[in-house]
């Protein structure tokens, strides 16, 4: 990349929490029809706005056209040329979706089409102009070179948001040889340079006039030209970019019919040089996989002392309780920053069956962990499309989901705002949902009665206790070995590399024998039919734990400590339930590494 | 058609420019190579003189029908050739 890893990682991090609040606010926006808050939309098309700069800066050319052109949409809503209605919402909607995806793919060397996308974004900003405008969407100005034949085709109605946001147009004519070559830069540094003072909105080379290999005077010159759009004036720019004046060619001139320019103003860079937030899931990574190693093995400690703490395992038991305290509050944001995103789906089941239905959230100021509040979304959103469905067609649904807390636990209620809007007992068929919510060690109940009409309960503790970790298949029986403790996975295990020394187990890997410890004590015929072998580390302890899955599977596993109810299988520190009900087992990692030592 | 590979295995700069072209031209005027993969491997930089003779060995390919392929850029230069927009001109893989 042009700018570093770390620059995109951040990059990455802050437009997935725009395109959140984007999405959040285009519901709002949609919800108000034509009477709109002008400074939500502004503040909405800002957002896009910077993501589009950062895509820009970053040379990421889907994502900048794709956020253009959603850019594009949302200037006509805050120009009040288009009206946000569930039509137009929904093709952001896409769009949004879409850049998502990409943000998502940005890593990785995967082509994505956005042509769907950008056909219903293009149809939409062409239908609503006003005929003068309208062709402004498809057509294409020619911008030339000056002295050169060659010229820039630009579609006009990006050249007018370039003018539109106050910036002005420049052609900003090189040569690689003389200003890069010669001046001992290189072009990685030079484009840089470009990007820093504003946005290329294109380039090329005369390629021409490089000619072949064939040529005698190979190399003697590289012209580039550069269709430029910075807020800096034409003075600013040769200052700051060290270029001569015949260098750069102002071209407002060339597009004023188009728009006449604003006033100028500086906008702020998409990206900011230093961020301290850049790494911060990757330290509360790191910092809960930390402090569940302590807590398991504290939990081990108090086992062997029938609860009689000496001072110095209280002193650790009061530092595991102050880290769960701040862990508790690191990861725990307001519920509604989350659970809005059922209403979004609600919204597309509502837009999809072409029914008029409607969740109204309520969930004040309560807080809770990121990760439940996520694994609410799917079963809830499941939970009220079925209640949807009870109701008949062409009756308006309002459903509204509402929370309170109350000593510890939080009451989630689901019910229709008409009450009577069921006229006979009606019950939910929710038993996969009810799976996913007992996984997150919560419960689902339901009544139903004529007053109060049809209402689903969740009851879910406010903090618990989560074990970050990989999910594997041992002997039929899951397990969740702890994300701390797993340094590696191998698969496709060769069946000769099974060791057998003294009774022990060991399987060779890069010529070094890796102790193997099993969950019931078997021989070397029970470990060749193993599948995959996970290696774990407990303390400096290495040793491997033989499973016949060969697909791990990633999970913060809602856990119920076990190992002091436990005492005739010391193994198990604790157990929790997954998505299909199944129950799974966390190891205890201290005991298995105790065995091979 | 006949096609070729060619790792250069070091960064495409100025001073390895005159061997690299002579080589270019001996594959594609002598061998009659007309689909020719620079595989960039290794090849942590390319400057201007570098870049020169991707677009001279595109425009030699060319006029014989020809088509140049950069495969296996680093996320640098690939992110280089597509902001200059050389991947109108020739196809570019990163590595």
């Amino acid at each position: 990349m042009l700018i570093d890893r770390e620059t995109t990682n951040i990059y990455i991090e802050e437009t997935n929490q725009s395109l959140a609040e984007i999405e959040k606010n285009l519901l709002v926006l949609e919800s108000m029809g034509a009477n709109i808050d002008m400074s939500l939309a502004k503040r909405v098309y800002h957002a896009m706005h910077v993501i589009r700069n950062g895509a820009s800066l970053l040379s990421f050319s889907q994502l900048k056209e794709l956020s253009q052109k959603i850019e594009n949409v949302l200037g006509l809503i805050c120009n009040a040329r288009l009206t946000p209605n569930p039509e137009v919402i929904n093709i952001l909607l896409q769009g949004v979706d879409r850049l998502y995806q990409l943000i998502d793919r940005i890593h990785s060397n995967e082509d994505m089409d956005i042509d769907e996308q950008s056909v219903l974004l293009t149809g939409l900003t062409s239908a609503v102009l006003p005929d003068d405008i309208k062709q402004s969407v498809t057509e294409v100005r020619d911008i030339p070179v000056p002295d050169s034949k060659h010229v820039f085709r630009i579609a006009e109605f990006n050249l007018i948001q370039v003018l539109e946001q106050g910036k002005n147009l420049y052609i900003l004519i090189y040569d690689l040889i003389k200003d890069v070559q010669e001046k001992n830069d290189t072009p990685l540094n030079f484009v840089q340079l470009i990007q820093q003072h504003g946005e290329m909105i294109d380039s090329f080379f005369d390629i021409q006039s490089i000619g072949t290999l064939e040529e005698k005077n190979f190399s003697s010159e590289m012209p580039y030209f550069v269709l430029f759009a910075s807020t800096l004036s034409y003075e600013q720019l040769s200052e700051s970019m060290g270029i001569q004046p015949h260098q750069i060619k102002e071209v407002n001139s060339e597009i004023a019919d188009l728009i006449q320019p604003k006033t100028r103003s500086k906008l702020s860079s998409a990206i900011s040089s230093h961020h301290p937030k850049t790494d911060k899931k990757k330290r509360m990574d790191i910092l809960n996989d930390l402090f569940c190693e302590l807590k398991f093995a504290m939990d081990c400690f108090s086992c062997n002392m029938d609860n009689k703490l000496s001072v110095g395992e209280i002193r650790l038991q009061s530092v595991i309780n102050s880290l769960q305290d701040l862990l508790n509050f690191e990861n725990s944001v307001l519920a509604s920053r989350i659970l809005w995103k059922i209403g979004r789906n609600i919204r597309d089941h509502a837009y999809q069956s072409n029914i008029q239905a409607k969740l109204e959230l309520q969930c004040g100021l309560i807080m809770m962990d990121h990760r439940i509040l996520n694994r609410l979304i799917e079963p809830v959103t499941a939970i009220i499309t079925k209640m949807t469905r009870l109701v008949q067609t062409n009756t308006p649904i309002q459903i509204c989901l509402n929370m309170t807390k109350n000593e510890g636990m939080i009451q989630m209620t689901i019910s229709f705002s008409n009450p009577q809007i069921l006229t006979q007992e009606t019950h939910l068929d929710y038993l996969v949902e009810e799976k996913k919510i007992q996984a997150l060690c919560a419960n689902l109940t339901q009544k139903f009665e004529l007053k109060t009409g049809l209402i689903i309960a969740i009851r879910i503790p406010q903090n618990v206790f989560i074990v970050p970790g990989y999910g594997v298949v041992i002997d039929d029986h899951n397990y969740i070995v702890p994300r701390f403790n797993v340094k590696d996975c191998l698969t496709n295990l060769d069946p000769l590399m099974w060791r057998e020394k003294n009774s022990s187990i060991a399987f060779n890997h890069k010529e070094q024998d890796i102790p193997v410890v099993g969950i019931s004590n078997t021989d070397l015929s029970y470990y060749q039919n193993k599948k995959s072998l996970m290696v774990c580390e407990v303390g400096n302890q290495r040793f491997g734990l033989a499973a016949d899955s060969t697909e791990t599977f990633e999970l913060d596993a809602i856990c119920q400590p076990l190992s002091k109810q436990l005492d005739s299988n010391p193994f198990i520190a604790a157990n929790c339930l997954l998505d299909d009900g199944q129950i799974a087992f966390v190891p205890d990692m201290g005991f298995l590494a105790n065995k091979i030592s | 058609m006949s096609k070729k590979v060619i790792s250069p295995g070091q960064d495409i700069v100025a001073s390895m420019v005159p061997e690299f072209k002579k080589s270019l031209q001996a594959l594609i005027v002598e061998e009659g190579i007309t689909e020719l993969d620079i595989d960039l491997t290794g090849v942590e930089m390319v400057d201007s003189v570098g870049l020169g003779a991707f677009i001279a060995t595109h425009n030699t390919l060319s006029q014989k029908n020809g088509k140049l392929t950069v495969i296996n850029a680093s996320e640098d230069i690939f992110s280089l050739f597509k902001t200059m927009r050389l991947d109108q001109h020739f196809e570019i893989q990163q590595g």
